[in-house]
């Protein structure tokens, strides 16, 4: 959309800026749910109607920049936070081989601590549908 | 070393394959004993292909790989224009160039791929990357 105070060059520069933010968010997507399809391609579309929702906001805007954050803040969460578990040993098994890549978060021992209350472990969120 | 160990038992299994078929009874002087060793027949050592060699992606094959990510298109061309000829938006414009990246395994720097607007200028940055060797380093810092 067109700005009131911005000039052509820097509603380019914003312009590039979300693309390459779209971009990068959908990387982070295919990183985080390599082979498998039907999320990644949930992840996309919906990362592609938030993006068609904020088309509108003017250039240079607060909410367009907080769009843009936002985005960003997903991405980093799907390429550092998100890991894929797979059962093995049959249905009911409670082992899951998980896909912990190069840039999954890992903190030490005394840092994950002080996340404890704030966060669910895997045994809560195991059965939760997304 | 595995190389050569594969195109050696290769040559082997070609070697006895045509010992199966010589007949039974045959004289010493039709078949060399040198030659026993080196005519191998060329059509069974074709099957072991050395990848290491090879000329790359030809241009044919990079645009019909590219045409076939916009199949679904009615009047593709291979200089069609993903937002004058597809009517693509700038988000769709993105994920095209993203399919092509997965596509050719290569990781398009934002800059470069921002330039990327229909299937020809697709093709020629993909024919102008140095085989096998993509930039996979990841962005760290967004802009």
């Amino acid at each position: 959309m067109a700005s009131k105070y911005l000039s052509p060059a820097d509603v380019a520069t914003n312009k590039f800026a979300v693309r390459a933010t779209y971009r990068y968010l959908l990387r982070a997507t295919g990183l985080a749910f390599q082979n498998d399809k039907p999320t990644l391609l949930a992840a996309r579309s919906q990362a592609r109607a938030s993006f068609k929702t904020a088309r509108n906001l003017e250039s240079g805007g607060t909410e367009a920049s907080q769009a843009v954050e936002h985005a960003q803040g997903v991405a980093k969460i799907l390429r550092e936070h998100v890991v894929q578990g797979k059962q093995v040993g049959g249905a009911g098994s409670e082992k899951y081989k998980l896909r912990i890549h190069e840039e999954t978060q890992r903190l030490d021992n005394d840092q994950t601590k002080l996340g404890k209350g704030t966060v669910k472990s895997f045994r809560e969120i195991k059965d939760s549908v997304f | 070393m595995f190389r050569t160990a594969v195109l050696r038992s290769a040559r082997t299994l070609a070697q006895a394959s045509t010992r199966a078929y010589q007949p039974a009874v045959r004289r010493p002087a039709v078949t060399p004993f040198i030659t026993t060793r080196i005519s191998t027949p060329a059509f069974s050592i074709s099957a072991v292909r050395g990848y290491a060699s090879g000329s790359g992606l030809g241009q044919e094959e990079v645009t019909g790989r590219i045409m076939d990510l916009l199949k679904n298109f009615d009047k593709l061309s291979a200089q069609s224009h993903f937002t004058n000829d597809l009517g693509l938006d700038s988000l769709d414009t993105v994920e095209v160039v993203m399919a092509i990246e997965e596509e050719f395994s290569i990781e398009i720097p934002d800059k470069e791929a921002d330039a990327i607007h229909s299937v020809s200028q697709a093709v020629d940055y993909i024919m102008a990357q140095p085989d096998g060797t993509s930039t996979l380093a990841a962005p760290k810092t967004m802009c």
